[in-house]
């Protein structure tokens, strides 16, 4: 499923997976972790690294700075 | 290409044992990749359209399989030349009538663009439907087996799972499968290239030797 909505928040498959990136980690603990399918998850990828909510390097994903303030709830 | 039919048809359709076309497409679970499935087995099929009888008895086929496909490593892809609000409104309308969820994501190729490079449109049938194909993929991204059937005619679930066992049994085992082989029943070992060999195979006594190059082994 599409991690962010057209509207730019989080679907809860996004925020499930958002979460296991304030680790950094492979695709197959992310998988393991969310209990999603591989291809789900390097789709979900992909589309937090276009956002620049996720950040790869050797081979293992984190979320950034922006990605961790989608995770905060919303300011009162 | 134009065919005689006037529709447009790829350079190359896939064939056994060649790479699959890469694509990226919409979806039912977002954009996808061919690139994503790498690693697992993928069935990639495709029926003529959404909210027709025969599709919807295939979809709740292909629903009640993908536990016994997941446990053989097997992802399902469906595709039709269908919008993505027209899978959503289908596969909710499955689930309300049989109360059966549709777990794999299904493509919404509007363009086309997958079908035709896919082969799944049959123009002698229909030139905007396509047929009921089923591409069986290998975790290396390599077409292992093609089904094609006519829209008047739903494909046989138990077939696609004794496909998927009998490509994984003959390549864990090096093996080949005799016709209407079922798991658990003997395989045919590879016939003997040699004169050498096709004395060992009659006189080794390890196999079920039929005659030389007709042999069976149990896995």
């Amino acid at each position: 499923m599409p991690c962010v909505t057209p509207t730019g928040e989080l679907t809860p498959s996004g925020r499930t997976i958002l979460e296991v990136l304030v680790d950094p980690s492979t695709v197959d603990e992310i998988a393991r972790a969310t209990g999603l399918p591989i291809f789900r998850t390097r789709a979900a990828l992909r589309e937090f690294l276009a956002a620049g909510l996720a950040q790869e390097e050797g081979g293992r994903y984190r979320a950034t700075a922006r990605g961790l303030e989608r995770l905060q709830p919303p300011a009162r | 290409m134009e065919t005689t039919n006037g529709a447009t048809a790829p350079a190359a359709l896939p064939r056994i044992g060649e790479s699959a076309p890469a694509f990226e497409a919409v979806t039912t679970h977002g954009v996808l990749q061919l690139e994503d499935f790498r690693g697992s087995w993928l069935i990639l099929f495709s029926h003529p359209a959404d909210f027709t009888p025969v599709c919807t008895t295939e979809f709740v086929g292909f629903a009640g399989i993908y536990p016994e496909l997941k446990k053989r490593g097997v992802e399902l892809l469906g595709l039709s030349i269908d919008s993505v609000y027209a899978h959503i409104a289908w596969v909710r309308n499955i689930e309300e009538h049989f109360g059966i969820e549709i777990p794999f994501p299904v493509i919404a190729d509007l363009d086309r663009r997958v079908a035709t490079a896919y082969g799944m449109v049959m123009p002698g049938e229909s030139r905007t439907e396509t047929s009921r194909c089923v591409f069986v993929i290998d975790p290396e991204g390599l077409v292992r087996a093609m089904i094609f059937y006519p829209l008047s005619t739903g494909r046989s679930m138990p077939e696609i799972l004794r496909l998927i066992d009998a490509l994984q049994t003959a390549d864990r085992h090096h093996v080949a499968t005799p016709a209407d082989w079922q798991p658990g029943e003997a395989v045919i070992v590879p016939a003997p290239r040699t004169q050498e060999e096709a004395n060992e195979r009659v006189t080794s006594g390890k196999y079920e030797v039929v005659d030389w190059y007709l042999s069976k082994a149990t896995v």
